[in-house]
């Protein structure tokens, strides 16, 4: 196979032995590169290179204008939009579509199209189309509800649009004369004032730098208007040939869309002279061709880095491979795939800046500002920094300080001057930044990010892109902007259009292009993917104020004319290939686009060509889930001697342990034995949990103050006077201790932690009540810790220790209440004792839990005490509300009275668990009951 | 008039798709080649969406190139064709369509609908582009994020909120606000809610509204209250004071009088009042009945009953009958309140998310359309696009929801008017998407009635080509019998209306077979788990006979199900009871949730442990799950021992420990691929295509939202629940699917081991109904939200309960159709008996209990005792599937580091070289001299290339003026200022081609006749490469017939040159690698 800008160059150097004198004009760059490269494997001395040019720069040569950056464009239409209409509509809402109307000013001028009629025209059919009178009120009225910026009658929105269209033409001049006033122009601009005036004789070819003698036009296919008139211009007045670049199967098949441009300009007058008689024959040359279906990008990219895997081991060779990438979301799954079997691989295509870690800095950065609150940052951004890549590199120790510090203080807001040490890049993030000094702040960040020793050559790249980025912001907009905000959303909207261009060495190892810079070349086996409506071709395009009608009216492009150069790319791709290999995503999106590409269909139906059809299918078949026992080893013995310590670390085994025990042994182990905890979160949603400990901190703070005050236990309904304001504080210092708030300073409630606070409230209120009517009554013991009961077993070491924390226990009367406060869906209710040792996923725990308590207080208390009834209850959401509270434990639907004649039994079950606890052989298992793992936080682990 | 407009009802496995196809086709081929383009039809999934179009392109290539075909034959008969002109016109319609690709409409509702709207509102200029959104979840979530964040400034708000937790904490749902707000906001998207939004919204907006409304129905509450508990409490006090013990009444404890009373007095929610009974009703009232025998004073008792007693009874009563209902209806509307401002709330913030985000929702899309169109015939909306079709064929038109329908209204009747045919197929039988606004009274009734019965024919597809013979039989009789019944339980007629096509006839001729197995509770074991046991036995009892597992699917209700069977066998597999010749292997839904997989939940854990080192959950996780990919034995003990960092990163790969520090500075999804490389998942074999699918969505993660690895693990929590395989072709295994995803598929071996949902509404998810009613105070509510019960009967919104429960039964009888129906040769169920625990009120195993005992021709094949009807005979069957595409496996998962490979062409070096971090200090360098030096020809030309250069961003305008004058400097050294000039001819960066393949590239050229000068440009030290290069580039020249070459290299940061004329010259390397970098 010889590619077609190899058989070009033969021709060149065969014609021209001093081939300066040739100017080559190429479609994109891309394509010299290639020519130079087959050109030097022609050549048996140095040369002077032929002039190797786009035809961009072909054409811009011939003007004095230059084209500025997309910004500046944008931001200049708006100065003229603004002068044209008088109205103060704000830049980043402009942007969007400013960029539209650009590049439909861009193409009406490329294609020689008469403005002002083609406005006049849409400004009529706008009018048409916008005039709402055929609409009721009734329409009209659930427009605007549905859309509150919608408007049809008299409206603002609806006049200013209309009031554009008709204001179109001024806008389009204006724009231009302001434009060329500075030397400025885009493209169309200046393509149409190049061919006007080689039309009028106004310049001449010599003009320009790139001028030589002869000069060839390679590999075009869809001319605009300029260019055809450019080109058949130097056709007819000068030494210039057209190369076209095409093949009989589309050319001579009228049905084929990619042949059209061609029969189009075989009929032109001039142009038609400069094809050849008989056009190249590769395309149904004997071909291997295969055609895989896979699931989604990740599916394709990998299955094609097996295939080419193999293909290379056979010994392709991978100068003389091409992998075509129509979508390029696509390209980080092939550049890891395939970099396996690849030393050097060149990849063509752009890659977004949106992509990059650093565009994820710069968005956290303008997050962390815009959440700021004087010189308070807030933990989500703040860690999000402290993990983030470059801040990580610059200073792993102190990051991951920080990030600690924050997590196990609980800091919801964190102070600046924390967050202001250590290294030179958190000094820099960390301080306060306005609308007014964001861009220099980023440029600040970028910059530091970008010297660092530590970052990556590639992230380098990318701060250099983003700097230059910040520079042109301020160049053109300005350093000062209205919001964090609205920089926020402008500087996305920039940046989202924003490409590195990828160009390496272009003519080592395996190529890897996006779609469009594959023209004029050829590679020996060729691998394209996302064979998809929507990739190939593209999607409706990006937009345009031109309607279908007008644009086919005045001969602009249309989406047929996109689907046509679609169809080129396609078939001009493979025409000179012998391997080729064409990958589609089996699965459509979620409103059904992304089928197999129509020109893929095309091939299959029409073509004659029987490619090998495959599709990409895996078997399913996870790892299997295997039930987790453990075994007690000599260690786990160990463990479990220390638990039953009972001294200040170990507290011996809590009524929470014992549960857990209860409800599933491996669950146990994990927290107790091998502690497995959970981590240490900010936590700014609050769950029950967090809601328990708030209402045990308060009532524990209520009566703890009334003893302290008054220093004794008594307790009367005066000390509920004002109850309201005392637990209204309390909450307030429970809180701030909670979340390290500044205690000097009021507290604000907020979103979730407002709620909890009043649901606490609620509950502690209604406590109090109760207990207010219960009055006089003597508060025993409030949240009492390191009660110990030490009880025999017939284990190794002989004893067991359980030890627990007691809620509260008040007697009056003869009666000792020991109760635990729940906001869970504890009940009151239990069958028997033996119930509250069963496995079944029912067990009473907090019965199990009051029953202990009571065990230990009993063992505990003070011998005057010894001869009350004793009563374990709960005070929990469900029994507080209603109107008869009722808080004792029920054992078969009778209230408990005196538990005493229950701990008998109690006990001696106890006894059995904690043998079975300490017993070597018992192992550690899961539990049968799944509802129990439902709340477990290893349900990870076990896969339940 | 013609019958233009076609109804199909299509009972299951009657041909709807290929009816729908060979429609299609016979209106293509009918016309003109491009005549396609003016069909449209409407499929319900994407999936049948793509079947179709492939369907239909293979068949035009079937009838295109004349192979055999039954359906060419048919459409040749109908269309009265000869083979040649069939022929050709396949041919035109084919090219036709591959070639116009985008004109081929066939697609779903939602995406049609997308269409129309798309291109009004970009015609008409309304809303620019707005962005479509179709996870509404999504949406939800920042929705509750923001309302919360308005608690506090918004007292209203926050009191429905602090009501709502509470309410939460009371009904024992879990306690996380913002996720059980979510879960309740997700009712604003039903279609149901969507048609009375906008009155809500209207009557919320009121201020005064709810405290209003809220008054008047605490009145009708607290009068009622206040009305009945005056005679109770007369009654209470008389019998105090008479002091009667409870035994001298008659019936004593039990009868009844005391609580009356009692209730009445004190009782504050009304619902807990219950209607007295027929004793207290017609027995007390009557004063003789009132002593029992042992009453001491019995004549007492009977005066004072006459006399106080029964006219206060009459008095209660009374009041009762008058006033119950609407106090009742007052306290539960009262109840709900909050939920009334909440959704309001919650509405308005979604409006305001939605227009400041400029976004349209996916669901909201038939509501915006319906608006638009308004009820008018002619809808303007529809011109660009929907009036350009002639020819609709809907399917699953059952699924249709009430916006969808009235939307096409229009259309087609504009089309049926001009004459032109179209379809609609659907069954109503297998309606079972209501809860997504799917209304099967369109397809039952009122569509006949809306296009006109003149125009209509409805036809019946009613051949069953998928099942076998008995399977149809029993179906036939079964449902018949079963919709009766359903009618006279809810003495509703749409259960049997709808069903009254049910009967098919038969097409397979094997007899297929039946079991259906009531189980009872015993002493040890419930229904339930005799059924689970029985699962693996019917595996094993089928493949023994030869048939295959993957032919075997298990149809379950809810997912939940599936995931206890999967569960238990999975146990059984590993117990001694395990045949060794069978295989229990199932695909569930749950089995294929990507958090399943060993290799997927690693990744997570290495992420999360890398973020929080210390979450020792993460790395127990991370390190069980490498022990377990590895697959070695190493004790679990030693696995789980990660709260020693030594322990436990010995368990890992040392590459892993090395590297870690590294890792945490890659973005995303560069970071998943090394892991899967670290620990080597890519061979585990069996799970890449769960790495796959998860890749996928670090992908589309990273492109949608960010390039942030906590932010990516933070939505993988709130999403992983949803995340799961697609299952393409095959699976070796059987398959455990719920009814509702099993629409549309069949299986010839099909188990349903629990048939035993409620007929009725759970009662632990009633759902939330919007009712108004005409009596007063409720008219001016409006709509209200109410809980579903049965005690709504006996309010005023009775009418409401009455069709939701009609609604309720139906669905459910749909479901067993659906599932009944799946099977091809054998139909294997297990339901409870009725008495069964666990089994209130009415359930479809009763229903099939009952429907199967009164059908005469059951009898034979029904045994009471064993609770067992069987019918048909089981058989293996032989036949083969069709084989699919070849398909292709991964044999590794190949992953490798990208970066080392790529070439880039790289500029930041020099810019942020270490001795110039800023800016003037490359200015002062040369850096951007360099830049516009080697850019120029000519002296003339600096202004202009400057000005490019500001435009690339390398400087900024202020930074211009330096530069300039660091070049007017420079230019003034005569030697440089002549090279400038235009006494030469110049090439700048002049490419010289090598033979072989190499180039050079240099900075400056000066020629005249056989004279040249070499000028290179340099920023930084000096080097002795720089010599060599340059000298390089002289012999060049020479070879190049240049007589007399001088060359020079000017060093631009110490304004220094070079003559390198005298030097000997040898070959350099390339100049162009210099600018390359190879990266690590
Ligand atoms: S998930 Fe279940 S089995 Fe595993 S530890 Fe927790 S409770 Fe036990």
């Amino acid at each position: 196979m010889k590619p077609f800008l190899y058989e070009l160059a033969e021709k060149l150097y065969r014609e021209h032995p001093h081939p300066e004198n040739v100017t080559v004009v190429f479609p994109n760059r891309r394509a010299s590169l290639y020519f130079r490269k087959y050109f030097s494997q022609i050549i048996e001395k140095p040369v002077f290179s032929p002039r190797l040019i786009t035809i961009e720069e072909f054409i811009s040569a011939y003007s004095t204008l230059q084209v500025p950056d997309k910004l500046e464009l944008i931001h200049r239409l708006y100065k003229a939009y603004r002068t044209v209409t008088h109205t103060e509509e704000q830049f980043d809402r402009f942007y969007f579509w400013g960029e539209m109307l650009i590049r439909d000013f861009d193409e009406v001028d490329k294609y020689m199209v008469n403005a002002p009629l083609l406005f006049q025209d849409l400004s009529n059919q706008k009018e048409l189309d916008s005039r709402f009178d055929f609409l009721t009120p009734e329409q009209l009225a659930f427009l605007r509800a549905f859309w509150g910026n919608f408007d049809g009658k008299d409206g603002a929105t609806k006049n200013k649009f209309l009031n554009l269209w008709r204001q179109l033409p001024d806008v389009y001049e204006e724009f231009k004369k302001q434009l060329k006033n500075e030397g400025f122009a885009y493209e169309g601009l200046i393509h149409r004032e190049v061919a006007e005036a080689f039309a009028s004789g106004t310049i001449k070819a010599e003009s320009s730098p790139h001028y030589a003698p002869e000069t060839w036009f390679v590999g075009f296919n869809a001319l605009t208007g300029a260019e055809e008139r450019i080109l058949t211009w130097f056709v007819d007045n000068t030494q210039s040939k057209i190369h076209w670049d095409l093949d009989d199967y589309y050319l001579n098949n009228k049905t084929q869309e990619a042949g059209e441009f061609f029969r189009e300009y075989q009929s032109h007058a001039v142009l038609g002279k400069t094809f050849e008689a008989n056009a190249p024959v590769n395309f149904s040359l004997k071909k291997n061709m295969r055609v895989v279906g896979a699931a989604q990008p990740v599916g394709q990219a990998k299955i094609m880095s097996q295939l080419l895997e193999q293909e290379l081991a056979d010994g392709m060779i991978p100068e003389e491979t091409l992998i075509v990438l129509p979508d390029e979301k696509l390209m980080l799954p092939v550049l890891h795939g395939i970099s396996a079997s690849v030393d050097k691989l060149n990849v063509t295509m752009g890659y977004p800046l949106t992509n990059t870690p650093m565009f994820n800095l710069i968005e956290l950065l303008i997050e962390l500002q815009t959440h700021r609150r004087g010189d308070f940052y807030h933990h989500r951004q703040v860690l999000s920094l402290l993990n983030h890549p470059h801040v990580i590199s610059a200073d792993p120790a102190s990051a991951n300080e920080k990030r600690k510090r924050i997590q196990s203080e609980n800091w919801v807001m964190v102070p600046g001057s924390m967050l202001r040490t250590d290294h030179v890049l958190q000094k820099l993030i960390f301080c306060e930044a306005t609308e007014t000094s964001i861009l220099e702040y980023l440029r600040q960040v970028v910059e530091q990010v970008g010297a660092l020793a530590q970052t990556e050559a590639v992230d380098k790249e990318f701060a250099v892109h983003f700097l230059r980025f910040l520079n042109r912001m301020e160049d053109v907009l300005g350093a000062t902007y209205s919001s964090l905000k609205a920089f926020l959303q402008l500087f996305r909207q920039l940046v989202k259009t924003q490409k590195i261009p990828f160009t390496g060495e272009p003519l080592r190892g395996l190529q890897v292009m996006g779609v469009l810079e594959t023209r004029n070349l050829d590679f020996k086996n060729v691998f394209i993917l996302s064979l998809n409506e929507g990739s190939l071709p593209s999607g409706s395009g990006k937009g345009s104020y031109i309607p279908y009608n007008i644009r086919k009216a005045y001969r602009l492009p249309t989406v047929e004319h996109q689907d046509s150069i679609y169809a080129y790319l396609f078939y001009r791709v493979m025409q000179r290939a012998e391997n080729v290999y064409l990958f589609y995503n089996s699965e459509t999106d979620a409103l059904g686009q992304g089928e197999m590409s129509r020109y893929l269909q095309q091939l299959l139906y029409e073509s004659g060509i029987k490619p090998e059809r495959q599709v990409l299918h895996n078997p399913i078949h996870p790892l299997e889930i295997k039930p987790i026992t453990i075994p007690k080893d000599q260690e786990i013995l160990e463990a479990l001697n220390r638990l039953n310590e009972g001294n200040v670390y170990f507290k011996g085994i809590s009524p929470s342990a014992l549960n857990s025990y209860l409800e599933c042994r491996l669950q146990f182990y994990f927290r107790y034995i091998a502690k497995v905890r959970e981590p240490n979160e900010v936590e700014e949603d609050i769950d029950a949990r967090i809601m328990g400990t708030f209402l045990h901190d308060v009532m524990e703070l209520f009566y703890k103050r009334i003893r302290e005050k008054k220093r004794s236990k008594d307790i009367i309904a005066g000390d509920f006077d004002r109850m309201e304001a005392t637990i209204d504080a309390l909450l307030d210092e429970v809180f701030i201790k909670k979340y390290n708030l500044d205690p000097t300073k009021k507290v604000e409630f907020e979103g979730q932690r407002l709620v909890v606070r009043e649901v606490v409230k609620r509950f502690a209120l209604r406590i109090l009540e109760m207990d207010k009517a219960y009055t006089p009554f003597v508060m025993e013991a409030v949240e009492q810790s390191g009660v110990l009961y030490r009880i025999k077993i017939n284990q190794s070491p002989g004893y067991a220790v359980v030890g627990g924390k007691i809620d509260r226990v008040d007697s009056k009367d003869g009666l000792l209440r020991i109760i635990d406060y729940k906001t869970g869906k504890d009940k009151l209710d239990f069958e028997s004792v033996a119930s509250l040792f069963a496995r079944d996923g029912k067990r009473n725990k907090a019965a199990f839990q009051t029953l202990i308590y009571a065990l230990l207080y009993q063992t505990n208390m003070n011998p005057a005490a010894i001869n009350s009834r004793i009563s374990p209850g709960l005070i929990n959401r469900l029994n507080l509300f209603e109107e008869a509270t009722e808080f004792g434990l029920r054992l078969a639907k009778a209230p408990v009275k005196d538990v005493k004649f229950l701990l008998l039994e109690f006990e001696d079950r106890l006894r059995k668990l904690l043998e079975e606890i300490f017993n070597p052989e018992t192992v550690f298992d899961q539990t049968t009951v799944i509802e129990t793992c439902r709340i477990c936080p290893y349900k990870n682990i076990c896969y339940r | 008039m013609t019958k233009v407009f076609s109804i199909y009802r299509s009972s299951a496995g009657s041909g709807k798709t290929r009816t729908l196809a060979k429609e299609y086709l016979k209106l293509a081929l009918e016309h003109k080649g491009h005549y396609f383009r003016h069909i449209l039809a409407v499929t319900f999934t994407n999936k049948s969406t793509q079947e179709m179009k492939d369907r239909i392109l293979a068949y035009l290539d079937d009838f295109a190139n004349g192979r055999p075909n039954e359906l060419a034959d048919e459409l040749k008969k109908e269309l009265k064709l000869d083979n040649n002109t069939f022929q050709e016109r396949s041919r035109d319609v084919q090219r036709e369509i591959l070639h116009n690709y985008s004109q081929f409409s066939i697609s779903t509702i939602d995406a049609f609908f997308q269409r129309v709207i798309r291109s009004f509102t970009r015609e008409s200029g309304l809303m620019g582009d707005y962005k479509l959104e179709i996870d509404q979840e999504l949406v939800l979530e920042e929705v509750i994020n923001d309302l919360i964040d308005e608690l506090g400034s918004n007292k209203e708000l926050t009191e429905w909120v602090v009501e709502f937790a509470k309410d939460s904490l009371e009904n024992e749902r879990a306690w996380d606000v913002r996720a059980s707000l979510r879960q309740f906001a997700e009712q604003i998207f039903r279609e149901e809610f969507k048609v009375i939004e906008d009155d809500i919204i209207k009557e919320t907006n009121d201020h005064n509204f709810f405290r209003e409304l809220r008054n008047k129905l605490g009145q009708v509450k607290s009068n009622f209250l206040a009305k009945v508990s005056r005679p109770a409490h007369d009654a209470l006090k008389i019998l105090q004071d008479k002091g009667w013990d409870i035994t001298e009444i008659s019936y004593g404890k039990n009868s009844g009088v005391m609580t009356f009373f009692e209730t009445f007095a004190w009782q504050k929610n009304i619902k807990d009042i219950k209607e007295p009974g027929d004793r207290l009703q017609n027995y007390f009232t009557k004063p003789e009945k009132w002593p029992s025998k042992t009453a001491t004073n019995p004549a007492d008792m009977v005066a004072t009953a006459e006399q106080q007693l029964i006219p206060l009874i009459h008095q209660i009563l009374d009041i009762y009958h008058t006033f119950y209902k609407d106090a009742l209806s007052a306290e539960l509307v009262l109840r709900n309140m909050y939920v009334f401002g909440l959704i309001a709330d919650i509405s308005r913030k979604l409006r305001e998310y939605k227009e400041r985000n400029n976004t349209m929702l996916l669901a909201d899309a038939p509501k915006f359309l319906n608006g638009v169109i308004a009820d008018s015939d002619t809808p303007f909306i529809y011109e660009k696009v929907g009036s350009f079709y002639r020819n609709f064929l809907i399917d699953e038109f059952q699924d249709t929801s009430g916006y969808q329908w009235k939307n096409f209204l229009p259309l087609l009747t504009n089309s049926l008017d001009q004459g032109n045919r179209s379809i609609v197929v659907g069954d109503v039988k297998q309606a079972v998407y209501r809860w997504r606004g799917g209304d099967l009274k369109l397809l039952q009734e009122q569509v006949e009635k809306q296009i006109g019965k003149d125009r209509v024919q409805t036809l019946e597809l009613d051949t069953n080509y998928r099942s076998a013979a008995e399977i149809i039989r029993f179906n036939n009789v079964l449902f018949k019998n079963a919709a009766s019944l359903v009618k006279d339980i809810t003495s509703g007629d749409l259960p049997e209306a709808s069903f009254r096509d049910v009967e098919q006839k038969d097409f397979k001729k094997h007899e297929g077979f039946v079991q259906i197995q009531f189980l009872q509770d015993a002493e040890e074991k419930s229904w339930a788990e005799f059924a689970m046991e029985n699962i693996p036995k019917q595996l094993e009892q089928l493949q023994l006979m030869g048939v295959k597992l993957n032919d075997i699917a298990i149809l379950v209700r809810k997912n939940s199900e599936g995931q206890q069977i999967a569960a238990s066998l999975l146990q059984y597999k590993n117990s001694p009871f395990a045949n060794p010749a069978c295989r229990y292997d199932v695909i569930s839904n749950e089995s294929l949730r990507l958090d399943g997989a060993a290799s997927v939940n690693l990744l997570l854990a290495a992420m999360r442990y890398m973020q929080f080192p210390e979450d020792s959950i993460a790395r127990a996780q991370l390190s069980y799950e490498y022990s377990r990919i590895k697959g070695e034995h190493i004790p679990l003990n030693e696995v789980f021992k990660v709260a020693n960092q030594v322990f436990f990163e010995a368990n890992l790969p040392p590459a892993f420990a090395k590297s870690k520090a590294w890792l945490k500075r890659l973005p995303l999804f560069e970071l998943t691929e090394t892991l899967i490389d670290i620990f080597g998942l890519g061979t585990v074999t069996g799970e890449l295509a769960y790495l796959q699918a998860f890749q996928e969505l670090v992908l589309e993660f990273y492109s949608r939202e960010k390039n942030d690895v906590g932010a990516f693990l933070e939505w993988w929590e709130d999403n992983k629940h949803k995340q799961s395989l697609q299952i393409s072709g095959e699976v070796d295994a059987a398959q455990i699917v719920t009814i509702h995803k099993s629409k549309g598929l069949q299986f010839k071996y099909v188990l349903i081991p629990f048939c035993s949902w409620s007929m009725d509404h759970d009662r632990f998810n009633t759902p939330l109904l919007w009712v108004n009613s005409t009596v007063k105070p409720f008219d001016e509510a409006g709509h209200v939200p109410i809980e579903y019960s049965a005690r709504l009967k006996e309010t005023c919104f009775d009418q409401f309960y009455q069709e939701e429960c009609v609604r309720s039964y139906l669905d459910n009888l749909n479901l067993l159709y659906v599932g009944f129906t799946r099977a091809e040769h054998a139909l294997l169920v297990m339901a409870p008996h009725p008495k069964s625990k666990g089994q209130q009120g009415y359930s479809v195993a009763r229903l099939l209990m009952e429907s199967i005992e009164r059908e005469e021709s059951f009898r034979q094949f029904w045994d009471a005792n064993s609770l067992l009807y069987k019918s048909g005979t089981l058989t293996a069957t032989t036949d083969q599937k069709k084989s699919e595409a070849a398909t292709v496996n991964l044999n590794v998962y190949p992953v490798a580091r990208w970066r080392d490979k790529l070439v880039i062409k790289q500029q930041s070096a020099s810019y942020f070289d270490e001795n110039a971090i800023d800016q003037q200090e490359r200015i002062r360098h040369g850096l951007y001299m360099h830049t516009v030096l080697s850019r120029i020809r000519y002296t003339d030309e600096i202004p202009d290339m400057l000005k490019a250069i500001v435009q690339e961003g390398l400087i900024t305008e202020d930074e211009q003026p330096v530069l300039q004058e660091q070049l007017n400097e420079l230019l003034s050294q005569p030697v440089i200022s002549n090279w400038f000039s235009k006494n030469w001819t110049v090439k700048t960066e002049v490419p010289i081609i090598l033979p072989g393949g190499d180039e050079n590239r240099i900075d400056r050229l000066l020629i005249k006749d056989k004279k040249a000068i070499v000028v290179d440009f340099k920023t930084g030290v000096h080097n002795k490469s720089d010599l060599q290069q340059v000298k390089a580039y002289v012999s060049i020249l020479r070879q190049m017939n240049f007589t007399e070459v001088e060359g020079y290299i000017l060093y631009l940061r110490d304004r220094e040159i070079v003559n390198v004329n005298d030097l000997k010259a040898k070959p350099s390397r390339k100049k162009e690698d210099k600018d390359q970098l190879g990266l690590f």
